[in-house]
C-alpha cells in the first residue's frame, strides 16, 4: 500500500460526489465514479471512508431537508406575490416587446410584441385613473385576477402572432430564409436559460423527432420559443465537448422550394462565425442543423448512408 | 383560456410559495432577500407558464427558476470569487454518527459557504440531484461541480466536526493500492 495524496484528493472528490440516496456507484451513467466503484470493492480503507462519508451525508441531508422544510414563511407572502405579478405585468410586457423587436420578434417565449398594453383591457375610467397616478396601488383581489388574466391573454395572443411569422405559403419561404431563421434560433439558444431545457424522458418531444440523418443522440430538448407545439430544438452537444450542436425541427405543411431533401454533404454556410449551418426537409418537417466548429465537425455529425428500413 | 391560466398561476402560488420561499431563504441567507427572490421566481414563472407541461413537475420547475434568478441576481451584485480550496481531507472522523451538531450550527455552516458552493450543496442534499444533473442545470462543467461540491462538503465538515477529536476517532488516512503498472 502506498500513500498517494494526489489520488486521495481525486478520490475524495469522487466520494463526495456520491449521493447518500440511491446507489450512484453502480449507476452506469455516472462514469466519473467508475474508478471509485472499483476501489471501494478492492480497498478496505477506501470502502470505510466511502461508508463514513455516506453516513455523514445521510445525516446532513436529513438535517438540511428538515431545516429547510421547517423554515417559517412570512404571513401574507402569497398575496404579496400575486400583487407583484399583477403590478409588474405591464412593465414586463413592455420589456419583452422591446427585446422581441430588437431580435426581429423571435422571442415569443416571454411576451410577444403584438400584445396590447394591459391598461388597454381596463375600462376607460380605470385606465385614465391609473395613468394619472404615479403611486402604485395594490390591486384588489378581483382586479388582480383581471390583471393576471389580461397578462396571460396578452402572452397567448402574442404566441399566436408569432406562429404567423413562419410563412405558410411555399413561395413565401426560401432556403435562405430558413438559414436566417436557423441563425436566429441558434443565437437565442446558445445563451439560453438552462431551465428551459427538458430531459429526453419527457415524452412531449416525440411529437417532432430528430432526423435519422444525424449521428449523435440528443441530450435534451425545448420548444422553439416562437414555435411552441410545432417546433423543437434539440441539444446534441456531446457531454465531453464544449462545441455545441443544435438541431431545430419544425413542422411545415408545404415544402420549401429550394431546400434539399437530405442533409447537404457540406454545410450551407461557411464557418467564419465559428459554426456551420445546414437545412433540409423531409415529410413535412424542416430540419436546421447548427454545428459549432469546422466543416469537418459538421461532416462527422451527418449520416450519409441511407437509413435502414425495418 | 387566459382566465384558466391566471387561475393556474394563483394555484401555483398558493401551492408552492412556501416551498419556494424556504428554498430561497436558504439560498439567500436573509428573509428580505428570500422574499424578493421568491417574487422574482413567480414573476418568471408567470411569463413562462406555457413551458410547464407536466403539473407534477411544477415544484422542481419553480425551484429551477428560483435558482436561475438567484444566480443572475448574484452575478449582478458581485463577481463570483475564485474558489480557493481549504478543506481538510483528513477531517473525516472514523464514526461520524458520534459527532454532535445542531440545526443552528448547520445553518451557520451552510450560510458561510460562498454562493456558488451553497447552491450546489442545497441541490445535492436538499433536492438530491446527482452531480451530473447539477452540472446540466447550472451549465457548469462536471469537473467544476464535483470539485465545488467536495470543497463545500469539506468546509461543512470542518465547521461541524469537533476539533478535539479523541484518538479512537482519529480520521482515516486515505491510502490506495499502487497501480500495477
Amino acid at each position: 500500500m502506498t500513500e498517494r495524496p494526489t489520488s486521495s484528493d481525486q478520490l475524495m472528490v469522487a466520494i463526495d460526489a456520491c449521493r447518500p440516496v440511491g446507489d450512484d456507484l453502480s449507476n452506469a451513467e455516472l462514469v466519473e465514479l467508475s474508478e471509485l466503484a472499483a476501489l471501494v470493492n478492492a480497498d478496505e480503507q477506501v470502502e470505510r471512508l466511502y461508508h463514513n462519508i455516506q453516513q455523514w451525508d445521510t445525516r446532513i441531508a436529513a438535517q438540511i431537508t428538515e431545516s429547510v422544510n421547517s423554515t417559517s414563511v412570512p404571513k401574507g407572502l402569497a398575496d404579496r406575490i400575486l400583487d407583484a405579478i399583477a403590478a409588474h405585468a405591464p412593465a414586463d410586457v413592455d420589456d419583452a416587446r422591446r427585446i422581441g423587436q430588437a431580435s426581429h420578434g423571435l422571442l415569443g417565449e416571454v411576451v410577444p410584441p403584438a400584445t396590447t398594453h394591459l391598461a388597454d383591457v381596463l375600462d376607460g375610467s380605470e385606465q385614465s385613473e391609473q395613468s394619472k397616478s404615479l403611486v402604485r396601488r395594490p390591486p384588489s383581489i378581483g382586479s388582480r385576477r383581471l390583471w393576471l388574466g389580461a397578462a396571460l391573454a396578452a402572452s397567448l395572443a402574442g404566441l399566436a402572432a408569432f406562429f404567423l411569422f413562419w410563412p405558410t405559403k411555399p413561395e413565401a419561404l426560401t432556403a435562405a430564409q430558413v438559414h436566417q431563421q436557423g441563425e436566429q434560433w441558434y443565437d437565442q439558444l446558445r445563451g439560453s436559460d438552462p431551465t428551459t431545457w427538458h430531459k429526453m424522458d419527457d415524452v412531449a418531444w416525440h411529437a417532432l423527432k430528430p432526423s435519422d440523418r444525424i449521428a449523435p443522440r440528443p441530450r435534451r430538448w425545448q420548444w422553439l420559443p416562437d414555435r411552441v407545439g410545432s417546433g423543437i430544438a434539440y441539444d446534441l452537444t456531446p457531454a465531453s465537448s464544449n462545441k455545441r450542436v443544435f438541431l431545430f425541427v419544425v413542422e411545415r405543411s408545404t415544402s420549401v422550394a429550394d431546400l434539399p431533401f437530405v442533409p447537404p454533404g457540406e454545410p450551407n454556410t461557411n464557418s467564419t462565425e465559428g459554426h456551420c449551418l445546414a437545412a433540409w426537409q423531409s415529410k413535412g418537417v424542416v430540419y436546421v442543423l447548427v454545428v459549432e466548429g469546422s466543416r469537418r465537425q459538421y461532416r462527422h455529425i451527418i449520416v450519409t448512408r441511407e437509413p435502414q428500413i425495418a | 383560456m387566459a382566465e384558466h391560466a391566471a387561475a393556474n398561476i394563483e394555484k401555483l402560488v398558493a401551492d408552492f410559495h412556501a416551498d419556494v420561499y424556504r428554498y430561497a431563504f436558504w439560498l439567500c441567507r436573509s428573509g428580505i432577500d428570500a422574499e424578493d427572490l421568491t417574487q422574482q421566481a413567480f414573476l418568471q414563472a408567470c411569463q413562462k407558464i406555457s413551458q410547464l407541461r407536466d403539473p407534477a413537475q411544477a415544484k422542481s420547475w419553480l425551484f429551477a427558476i428560483l435558482k436561475n434568478c438567484f444566480l443572475r441576481d448574484r452575478a449582478r451584485r458581485q463577481p463570483m470569487p475564485v474558489a480557493g480550496s481549504d478543506f481538510d481531507l483528513e477531517a473525516v472522523p472514523g464514526n461520524v454518527m458520534d459527532t454532535d451538531f445542531d440545526e443552528g450550527q448547520l445553518r451557520v455552516a451552510v450560510d458561510e459557504l460562498p454562493d456558488e458552493f451553497r447552491i450546489i450543496v442545497l441541490m445535492f442534499y436538499f433536492e438530491q440531484f446527482s452531480y451530473r444533473d447539477i452540472a446540466e442545470q447550472l451549465q457548469l462543467p462536471i469537473g467544476t461541480v464535483m470539485s465545488r461540491l467536495s470543497r463545500a462538503k469539506g468546509r461543512l465538515r470542518q465547521a461541524l466536526l469537533p476539533t478535539d477529536m479523541p484518538a479512537s476517532k482519529k480520521p482515516i488516512t486515505v491510502k490506495t493500492a499502487t497501480a500495477s503498472s
